[in-house]
């Protein structure tokens, strides 16, 4: 290898790269986060897990457990409103269904059963 | 300071090794850091995530490797990652005293000169690929041995050979003006 050029090629990058130092600032920024994670790691791990917590809580809430908190409260009404009376299905026909009658055909000691449709229209709604 | 009393430190949470460890990698890993995003706060940024993730798993670093050299991986990785979501990053306003040069004892005008052809060099780099890059910082700048880059970059010595003889050519190509004038 060329001495040289090796040398040239160090000067020139030196002088490009030689100044490029981490701030004052970033230097002391970078310690207080490290020390903070360190004095974290010191405590014990119930205290540590309630601030992982509360970083999480702080970090998600507007991201994650709002919409969490809205689909959940969609799933309770949902349940409410199938559970509260006005909504049960009824047993009775509605207006304009058509209306089947099971019928035990018994032949030759063998048993079938059969839906007949009635050809009753409902006139007037049961419910009402 | 010894690395092996800076890991001990670390693993024993004493606030005297998170000092010595950034004192001693921090300008270095930016350089390195640089060297992947082309951008100075970037690098910043990947060398602060750095230290942090040193700090968070330091229990699980096993000393098969030197501390330098893991930290130069996590490093390399973060920088790529913030050069890689660059695009869609939210640009804020930076403060201008975040970065420092070394100590200036220069007249205005070498500074001036200085700082274009410094510009130029940052220019130029930029324009080389990241194998290339990697090496350059690593031979040049960090001043390793083939040996250790190859360890470093887990790749064998003749490729950290190869690639570091076309990184001299395509520097060589792009600083021609510059190498001119630095003979004459």
């Amino acid at each position: 290898m060329d001495n040289r050029n090796e040398k040239k090629i160090k000067d020139l990058l030196s002088g490009g790269l030689g100044g490029l130092m981490i701030s004052g600032q970033s230097k002391r920024r970078i310690k207080d986060n490290m020390t903070e994670i360190l004095a974290r790691r010191r405590l014990p791990l119930w205290k540590r897990l309630i601030i992982s917590m509360r970083e999480f809580w702080h970090s998600t809430y507007e991201i994650s457990l709002m919409p969490a908190a809205l689909t959940g409260a969609a799933a309770v009404a949902l349940v409410l409103l199938a559970v509260h009376p006005g909504f049960v299905p009824i047993d009775k026909p509605l207006k304009g269904e058509t209306v089947y009658v099971q019928s035990v055909i018994q032949q030759n000691g063998t048993q079938t059963v059969v839906y007949v449709p009635i050809g009753m229209e409902v006139i007037n709604d049961a419910n009402n | 300071m010894d690395e092996h009393k800076i890991i001990k430190g670390l693993k024993n949470m004493e606030d005297w090794a998170v000092e010595a460890v950034v004192e001693l990698y921090g300008d270095r890993l930016t350089k390195s850091a640089y060297m992947v995003c082309s951008d100075r706060y970037l690098a910043e940024e990947a060398v602060q995530d750095a230290f942090l993730t040193l700090c968070r798993k330091i229990d699980s670093f096993r000393e098969d490797s030197s501390l330098y050299s893991w930290l130069y991986r996590i490093t390399i990785n973060h920088a790529r990652n913030k050069t890689r979501n660059r695009w869609f990053r939210k640009v804020l306003p930076r403060e201008e005293e975040q970065f420092e040069e070394a100590p200036d004892y220069r007249t205005p005008e070498q500074r001036v000169v200085e700082i274009e052809a410094s510009d130029e060099i940052r220019r130029s780099l930029s324009m080389l690929s990241l194998p290339y890059r990697q090496v350059i910082d690593l031979y040049y700048i960090q001043d390793l041995k083939v040996r250790e880059i190859a360890m470093l970059l887990g790749v064998s010595k003749g490729t950290v050979k190869s690639r570091l003889s076309r990184a001299r050519e395509r520097l060589g190509k792009i600083l021609g003006e510059r190498w001119a004038e630095h003979d004459g």
